[in-house]
C-alpha cells in the first residue's frame, strides 16, 4: 500500500476514485430508498461522512507531503535543502520521484567534493613533511634553548611540537572534547608569545558535567579554527587586553560550544550575510564564493560538522559591534564514533 | 546535565508576505530566566505567534524540552504548550478565574464541573501571588496584574514549562512587577522557564540571567544581563542627552505655567505640582490608579473637592480647551482617525489659531502646500503610514495645536528602542517651543531622559518628589538613572 501510494499523483487519483465511488453508492442508496417509500437521510449521512474522512486523508496524504515537497525544492533554489531531504520528500509522480532522486545524486558527489577539498589539503601537507624529522628538529631546538638558559624558546617549541603533532599526525577524524581543548590551549600558548598579557583564555564548564563533556566526541580541528578566527577577526583588532571564553555546556541530546571574544564585534549586515552563508548548504556556499575574508575556517567547520551530524547541528554566529562576538557550535552529545549519523563520511 | 526547554535553531519564517524571522537562533535552559530585548520590534509578535501556535517554516528547527516541535520539513499545525502573559490576555470573560484556568484547559475532560474542588485546588495557588483574588471571581472585575496573575497560574496549570512575559511593565505598576518578579523566581527554581521580553535593560538586569538583544528578526547576541547593563549606554542617544539637559536647565527658572496645589477629587488625593513651560514633570503613579480621574478633572468631567489649580497665573476653569492637549497610550492606534487624511488629522486642533480654515479653502489650499513641503503625504490615509510616520503625526499636531501643556500618558508604551529615541526627540521638540510636558507613567520607561521632576504617588501616605538632582538617589535601576549618578548629581 505505501509503495503504491507513495507518489501523490496515484493519492489524488486513489482519493478521486473513493469520492466518485462513495457519490454513486449514496446515489444508488437515494434511489432505492425513494423506491421502497423511505426518507434518503441515512445514505446522505454516509455520504456526509465518507466525504469528510476524504478531506481528512487529502489534507494528511496529500496537502502536507505536497506542502513538504514544496519547501525542499524552494530551498533546493536557494541553496539550502540537504540532499537526504531530496529523497525523503513525496514526489507528484514515479518520473518526478526520478528527477529528484538524480537532482541528489548530483549534489551529492559534488557537496562531498567541495566540503572535504580543506581536509585533502591538510593531508597533502601531511604528505609533504615528514612528520619525525619535524619533531625531531623541534625537539633539537628545545635542547640547544634549554642548554643556552632559554626557557621562554624552549617552551614555545614545545608548543609548536604539539600542535603539529595534533593537526598533522593524528589522521582520525574525531576527537574527544578534552583533546580538542587541549590543542585549543597549545595554540592558544602560541599566541601568548605575540599578544602577551593582551590576551586571556578561560575556560567554563560545569564542575559536575566536566567529565561528560570532555568525553564527548567532536569533528578534529573544530575548535582551534574558531579560536582562530576569534583572536584574527575579533580580538586583534581591538585596543586592550582582549578576553575569549570557551563555554562548554551539555544537555540531554547537545553539546553545546560557545567561543567568545570581546573584541570589536561587527555589524548586523556582515552578521546577516555571515549567517545566511552558514545556513546555506555547501555547495552553495562555494557557488558564493567562500573565499571572501575571515569565513572561510567557519564555513568549513561548519559544513563537515553538517556533513557528519545532519543539518540540525553546525555553527551560528551571534555578535555586536563594540561588544564581541560570540560563535555557537551546536553538536550531538555522542561519546562514541558509532553514533555519527553518516559513518561512511568518516571513512 | 542542563534540560533545554526551547531551542530555535536557524529559524526563518513568513508572516504576511514579509520574512518576519531569519536565522533567529535562541535557547533558553530549564529553571532559567532570559530577557528579550527587542532594538525594534519587527517580527517580536510574529515570534511569540509562533512559540503559542505551530506555523509552516521557511527554514529551521524548533526544538521543545529538547523534541521537535516544529520544521522546516514537516510543519505541525498544533498549539504548543507555551504560556503567554501580555497585555492583551486571553482570559475569557463572563467566566471565573476557576474556569478559565481549570475548564478551559487543554485535556480538561471531566464530565461534572465541581467548583469547590477547583476552587481548593487552586486557592493555595493564587495565594502565592498576594494578588487578593478568589478563584470564583469573574474575569471581568479583575486589575490588569490580577489578570496577568491568572494567565500565568492558567500557564502553570496547563503544564508549560515555558511562559512568556510580553513587556509586562508597561501595565504593572512598580510594587505589582516586584511581587511578579518574586514569584517568577520562585517558579524558575521549580524548574519552569520564561522568557522575559522587555523594552529596558535596566528592567531586564533586575530578573534575568541572561538577555538577547533582538533585531529585525534576529537574535544578535546574547549577554549575561550584568554585561548588557555595563554596555547599555552604547544604546542610548548620551550626547544628545548630555546636550539637551543644558536647555532644560534654563526651563527651570521660569514661573510655573500650572500649578496644581493639594488637588482632591475621586481617586486623586492631595496632589501637588507644577510644571514651566518648556518642563517636563513626571508622575509616577504607583498603584496605577489616579490618571483616568485626573485626566477626567482638567476636561471638566469630574469636579475637585478641594485644592487650587491655576493655568498661566489665572485660576483654571475645567473643560474643553486647546491650552491644555492630551497624548493618550500609544498613540499611533488611539488618536488618528482612519477616515481622515492625514492633512485633516493634523490641523484639525488648530482652529484657534487658524479660524477660518474649516471655511475657507484658500487657507487649507496654502496650508496644505506649507506642510506638504515640511512633512509630505499629506493626502494619504493614517493607515499606509508606518508606526514612526504615524507619532510623528500625532506630535506634529500638537505642535501646531501650540498647547500650554501636554499630558502624556506612558508615551513610551509598547514602543521598541529606536521608536523611543523617536519619542524622546519629538517630546523634545514640544519642550523646545515653550510647552510644558506632564508625563503620566505607571512605569518610568524613559521618561527621566528629560524629567526636571519626578513625583511618586503612593496609595497612602504622602507623595515623594525628586528633583533632577536626586534622580541618582532612586531606590530602584529606573533606565537613565545610572547616567545621572556618573554626572555625581548627589543633593
Amino acid at each position: 500500500m505505501t509503495d503504491k501510494y507513495r507518489y501523490l499523483s496515484r493519492r489524488v487519483g486513489f482519493l478521486g476514485l473513493c469520492g466518485g465511488g462513495a457519490l454513486l453508492l449514496a446515489l444508488a442508496g437515494c434511489i432505492f430508498r425513494a423506491v421502497v417509500g423511505k426518507s434518503p437521510l441515512w445514505p446522505m449521512v454516509l455520504l456526509g461522512g465518507a466525504l469528510l474522512a476524504l478531506c481528512l486523508a487529502a489534507y494528511f496524504w496529500v496537502l502536507l507531503p505536497y506542502r513538504s515537497l514544496e519547501a525542499t525544492l524552494r530551498l533546493t533554489l536557494e541553496g539550502r535543502a540537504p540532499e537526504e531531504a531530496l529523497g525523503e520528500s513525496r514526489a507528484l509522480s514515479p518520473e518526478s520521484g526520478r528527477m529528484l532522486r538524480q537532482v541528489r545524486d548530483i549534489l551529492d558527489p559534488a557537496q562531498l567534493f567541495h566540503l572535504n577539498k580543506r581536509q585533502a589539503q591538510y593531508l597533502a601537507l601531511q604528505n609533504q613533511i615528514n612528520p619525525h624529522f619535524l619533531y625531531n628538529t623541534l625537539e633539537s631546538i628545545r635542547s640547544e634553548c634549554l642548554i643556552a638558559d632559554l626557557t621562554s624558546v624552549a617552551d614555545m617549541t614545545e608548543a609548536l611540537a604539539s600542535f603539529f603533532r595534533y593537526t598533522i599526525s593524528k589522521v582520525e577524524n574525531l576527537v574527544s572534547v578534552e583533546e580538542e581543548l587541549q590543542n585549543c590551549e597549545t595554540y592558544f600558548r602560541i599566541q601568548q608569545y605575540r599578544f602577551e598579557d593582551r590576551l586571556t583564555l578561560t575556560v567554563e564548564c560545569d564542575e559536575g558535567d566536566r567529565e561528560e563533556i570532555y568525553r564527548c566526541r567532536l569533528p578534529k580541528l573544530t575548535m582551534q579554527p574558531i579560536l582562530e578566527n576569534s583572536i584574527i577577526h575579533g580580538t586583534e583588532l581591538k585596543v586592550g587586553t582582549g578576553n575569549l571564553t570557551i563555554h562548554l555546556e551539555r544537555t540531554g541530546k547537545r553539546l553545546l560550544i560557545r567561543i567568545s571574544d570581546d573584541g570589536v564585534g561587527m555589524d548586523e549586515a556582515t552578521l546577516a550575510r555571515l549567517n545566511a552563508r552558514l545556513s546555506a548548504s555547501g555547495l552553495a556556499v562555494h557557488q558564493q564564493g567562500s573565499e571572501e575574508k575571515g569565513g572561510v575556517a567557519l564555513s568549513n567547520v561548519n559544513n563537515r560538522v553538517r556533513l557528519l551530524f545532519g543539518q540540525e547541528y553546525g555553527l551560528h554566529v551571534f555578535s555586536l559591534p563594540g561588544v564581541g562576538t560570540d560563535v555557537e557550535l551546536t553538536l550531538p552529545a555522542i561519546t562514541s564514533d558509532r553514533d555519527v549519523k553518516n559513518r561512511e563520511a568518516l571513512q | 546535565m542542563r534540560e533545554e526547554v526551547l531551542r530555535m535553531e536557524r529559524v526563518a519564517y513568513r508572516e504576511g508576505g514579509a520574512l518576519q524571522l531569519e536565522d533567529f537562533t535562541l535557547s533558553v535552559f530549564a529553571g532559567e530566566i532570559v530577557g528579550l530585548l527587542p532594538v525594534n520590534s519587527h517580527g517580536l509578535t510574529a515570534l511569540v505567534n509562533l512559540l503559542r501556535r505551530n506555523q509552516p517554516l521557511q527554514d529551521g528547527y524548533i526544538y521543545y524540552r529538547e523534541t521537535l516541535l516544529n520544521s522546516w520539513r514537516a510543519p505541525r499545525p498544533q498549539y504548543n504548550r507555551i504560556g503567554v502573559v501580555q497585555s492583551s490576555g486571553e482570559l475569557v470573560g463572563g467566566l471565573t478565574v476557576a474556569d478559565n484556568i481549570f475548564v478551559l484547559r487543554p485535556g480538561f475532560k471531566t464530565w461534572f464541573i465541581r467548583p469547590a474542588l477547583l476552587r481548593n485546588q487552586l486557592q493555595p495557588l493564587l495565594n502565592e501571588f498576594e494578588a487578593e483574588i478568589d478563584a470564583d471571581d469573574y474575569v471581568d472585575q479583575l486589575s490588569p496584574f490580577q489578570r496577568c496573575v491568572v494567565e500565568l497560574v492558567k500557564a502553570i496549570v496547563a503544564g508549560s514549562r515555558l511562559v512568556i512575559l510580553r513587556d509586562v511593565s508597561t501595565f504593572l505598576s512598580e510594587s505589582e512587577l516586584i511581587r511578579l518578579h518574586a514569584v517568577l523566581r520562585r517558579y524558575a527554581d521549580q524548574g519552569v522557564a520564561f522568557l522575559y521580553i522587555g523594552f529596558h535593560l535596566e528592567e531586564l538586569d533586575q530578573i534575568c540571567a541572561r538577555t538577547a538583544f533582538f533585531s529585525n528578526g534576529r537574535i544578535t547576541k546574547v549577554l549575561p544581563s550584568e554585561e548588557a547593563r555595563a554596555r547599555s549606554t552604547n544604546f542610548y542617544e548620551r550626547r544628545t542627552w548630555e546636550e539637551q539637559l543644558a536647555h532644560r536647565q534654563e526651563a527651570e527658572g521660569r514661573p510655573p505655567v500650572l500649578r496644581v496645589e493639594g488637588l482632591t477629587g475621586g481617586a486623586v488625593s492631595q496632589l501637588s505640582f507644577s510644571v514651566s513651560p518648556g518642563e517636563c514633570v513626571v508622575l509616577q503613579d504607583l498603584e496605577s490608579r489616579i490618571f483616568g480621574d485626573l485626566l477626567a478633572f482638567f476636561f471638566g468631567e469630574l469636579h475637585g473637592e478641594e485644592g487650587v489649580v491655576e493655568l498661566d497665573g489665572a485660576p483654571f476653569r475645567p473643560g474643553p480647551t486647546r491650552d491644555v492637549a492630551i497624548i493618550q497610550e500609544q498613540p499611533a492606534s488611539s488618536m488618528l482617525f482612519p477616515e481622515l487624511s492625514c492633512l485633516d488629522n493634523l490641523c484639525f486642533t488648530i482652529d484657534h489659531r487658524l479660524p477660518e480654515l474649516w471655511r475657507s479653502l484658500r487657507v487649507r489650499r496654502g496650508l496644505r502646500r506649507v506642510l506638504e513641503e515640511e512633512h509630505g503625504m499629506v493626502d494619504q490615509r493614517p493607515e499606509a503610514l508606518t508606526k514612526t510616520q504615524k507619532y510623528d503625526l500625532v506630535y506634529h499636531r500638537i505642535l501646531l495645536q501650540n498647547p500650554k501643556v501636554v499630558f502624556c500618558i506612558q508615551p513610551f508604551r509598547g514602543a521598541d528602542l529606536a521608536l523611543r529615541m523617536h519619542i524622546w526627540s519629538l517630546l523634545e521638540e514640544i519642550m523646545a517651543k515653550g510647552t510644558a510636558v506632564v508625563i503620566l507613567a505607571v512605569n518610568l520607561a524613559d521618561s527621566l531622559s528629560m524629567a526636571s521632576r519626578l513625583i511618586r504617588i503612593h496609595r497612602e501616605g504622602p507623595n515623594e518628589i525628586y528633583d533632577r538632582r536626586d534622580f541618582a538617589r532612586l531606590p530602584f535601576a529606573a533606565p537613565w538613572r545610572d547616567l545621572y549618578r556618573e554626572r555625581g548629581e548627589q543633593p
